[in-house]
């Protein structure tokens, strides 16, 4: 039997430019190799068309046999020809793809965010909320196997799930990391970021970088921002802290060269005001700097309190002070977090060889 | 020989320099034709008449603060100001700090000689290396390679760029430094490399996980577009994105630049 991981972005098999979605489409199908013939990845030309119409002169999506791209208008010659395959979809936006694979394909539903609260926090019009719900609903209800991501967000759509208890399985975020070639880097300087989204909210946890920064010349930190316009309540504190000798900022960095930085980071920090979307969130980048070996500085209430077994690093409830990021930075220099990295990348391990993701799909 | 100089006459003095040249603002740009140096002290000083004469005659920055940093970034990113290897940075020794918020900076700094010496070199005289033959090139022709490039948007993040020695400097002109993160300098794996043809294939060979090559050439009767390319892609599979006709030169040669996307 094959698999076929259904992408809403390039996973990193295909592109340099890598988000959440296409790190979950990559974990995923690393999970499912053991258990299927084939694993490939599979794309609607519509969301292709999408995602390579940036203006840009080098889109670097490169070709390879487990990535295919089907136009809409053929997805049904495309299901009824193949043999009897399993379907992951790890996003709601596909009802209709999905009910189709479903009369004659086993169907993975796999919630990866809580897309409804992402949607209330930003703003969105209720009509597209009911709408995401009334999706999620009905990939539920077509699915053979639901995957969850982390224990926090389980707890979120316990009500959901409550009928289908024995199809659910946890399936906590792990994005795969290539292994480092040569030997490890020194490790130099503390990464951090700014807001990621527009309901994540950084301005005082960057206030608080700036008057480390600025206390603590030593500290030389790498900070990835887009350039934010003046309009942008983040705006202030980053202009500040763009003058600061010991900052270098960049808007954002390729796949491969952002995993290098973080193997360079003594220490990783993102911090956001809580709301109700955070507090099932987990965070791409803090999840990769632990993979990449680096402690990181977080929020605690968020869907990472219940990662990893022990927190590798700290998590504060409320904004971290100048004084609480270079006690911080100070530990991780002093490699104080060593063993809960250690066992953090074994829980990864673990996560990773789960053989009850795709068990009984096959 | 003439030099304008940004700043009061005590601030050249601190330099040890002798400015030829302290003209009201009106006859500034009447005089702009005779320049053939000029000296920002502090840039954050200049204005947008100032670029019209930075961008077309050899320029040193002189670092006073690390606001000079942000405004130099600024306008970098702003398509004003175009650096080149006939540039010049004199970071003072306050401010040396500087260097690791934009490692750039260090490209640019004349180690071998002073100021004094650097204002005396002939016009034409690059300070940094570059591709042989692009030699016997001024200032305001090679300047076009970066009016016409950091027009390109070529990827939508910062790239991390390798040069060959002879493009170290110029590179800057093919991608912006204020976006561009130096893969030799700061430890990071290449996207994108930028060589002259006769370096191509080293820095491949040294850079095989880059993804976009930047090669600065002047094309003519004996290299042309396609024997180029040839070149290029003999050993190893690259795709021409673009060929960017940068200027006419004499001798029926132009100076461009070839955009590939490898692999």
């Amino acid at each position: 039997m094959d698999c076929y991981i259904v992408c809403n972005m390039f996973p990193p098999l295909v592109s340099d430019i890598v988000h959440a979605p296409g790190l979950r489409a990559e974990q995923l199908a690393h999970q499912a190799r053991p258990h299927f013939d084939r694993v490939c990845y599979v794309m609607t030309k519509s969301r292709y068309d999408m995602l390579t119409r940036a203006p840009t002169a080098v889109h670097g999506i490169r070709s390879h046999p487990d990535f295919m791209v089907v136009h809409d208008s053929y997805l049904h010659f495309f299901l009824d020809r193949i043999e009897r395959s399993a379907f992951v979809f790890s996003q709601v936006e596909m009802p209709n793809f999905l009910e189709m694979v479903a009369r004659r394909h086993a169907v993975v539903y796999d919630i990866l965010a809580p897309k409804a609260l992402e949607l209330i926090c930003g703003g969105a019009k209720p009509a597209e909320i009911a709408r995401t719900e009334e999706w999620h609903k009905r990939s539920l209800a077509f699915a053979d196997r639901v995957l969850v991501n982390g224990e926090k967000n389980l707890e979120l759509f316990g009500y959901d799930l409550a009928s289908r208890v024995d199809m659910v399985v946890n399936n906590p975020f792990c994005p795969l990391v290539p292994e480092a070639e040569g030997p490890a880097p020194e490790r130099r300087h503390v990464v951090f970021f700014s807001g990621a989204q527009k309901w994540t909210n950084n301005i005082a946890f960057l206030g608080a970088m700036a008057d480390c920064l600025e206390a603590r010349p030593d500290i030389r930190a790498y900070f990835l921002s887009p350039l934010k316009n003046h309009e942008n309540p983040e705006s202030v504190a980053i202009s500040r802290l763009v003058q600061m000798p010991n900052l270098r900022r960049l808007s954002g960095l390729s796949y491969p060269t952002h995993l290098s930085l973080l193997r360079q980071a003594v220490a990783v920090m993102d911090w956001s005001e809580i709301n109700e979307e955070r507090r099932y969130s987990t965070s791409t980048r803090l999840i990769q700097a632990v993979a990449m070996g680096a402690p990181i500085l977080g929020n605690a209430g968020t869907g990472l309190d219940k990662y990893w077994g022990e927190y590798p690093g700290e998590s504060a409830e409320t904004v971290p002070t100048a004084e609480t990021v270079a006690t911080f930075i100070d530990r991780a220099r002093k490699s104080e977090f060593d063993d809960t990295l250690k066992a953090a990348a074994s829980w990864r391990a673990m996560v990773l060889e789960d053989e009850t993701i795709f068990r009984g799909i096959a | 020989m003439t030099i304008v100089f940004l700043g009061t006459p005590e601030q050249a003095e601190t330099l040890g320099i002798a400015p030829d040249l302290a003209v009201p603002p009106v006859a500034f740009a009447q005089s702009m034709r005779y320049v053939t140096r000029m000296v920002a002290f502090g840039p954050r000083f200049m204005n947008d008449r100032d670029f019209e004469l930075v961008n077309r005659v050899p320029a040193a920055f002189v670092i006073t603060s690390p606001v000079d940093v942000m405004h130099l970034e600024m306008h970098l990113r702003g398509g004003r100001l175009f650096l080149t290897p006939w540039d010049a940075v004199v970071l003072e020794p306050a401010h040396a700090d500087c260097r690791f918020g934009a490692p750039w900076l260090d490209l640019f700094v004349p180690h071998a000689i002073g100021l004094p010496e650097f204002l005396q070199l002939p016009p034409d005289a690059p300070l940094h290396p570059l591709p042989t033959e692009l030699g016997g090139l001024p200032k305001r022709v090679v300047v076009k390679i970066a009016e016409q490039m950091h027009r390109q948007r070529v990827v939508p993040y910062d790239l991390s760029l390798a040069t060959s020695p002879a493009c170290k400097v110029l590179a800057g002109s093919v991608s912006n430094f204020a976006n561009t993160a130096l893969a030799e300098a700061e430890g990071l794996p290449a996207d994108a490399i930028c060589a002259e043809p006769a370096a191509v294939e080293a820095m491949r060979a040294a850079h095989p996980k880059s993804r976009i090559l930047f090669c600065p050439a002047v094309i003519g009767p004996n290299l042309t577009v396609e024997l180029l390319h040839q070149q290029i892609t003999a050993t190893r599979p690259a795709h021409l994105v673009q060929s960017v006709l940068v200027d006419r030169l004499p001798g029926g040669r132009a100076l461009s630049c070839l955009l590939y996307a490898i692999g």
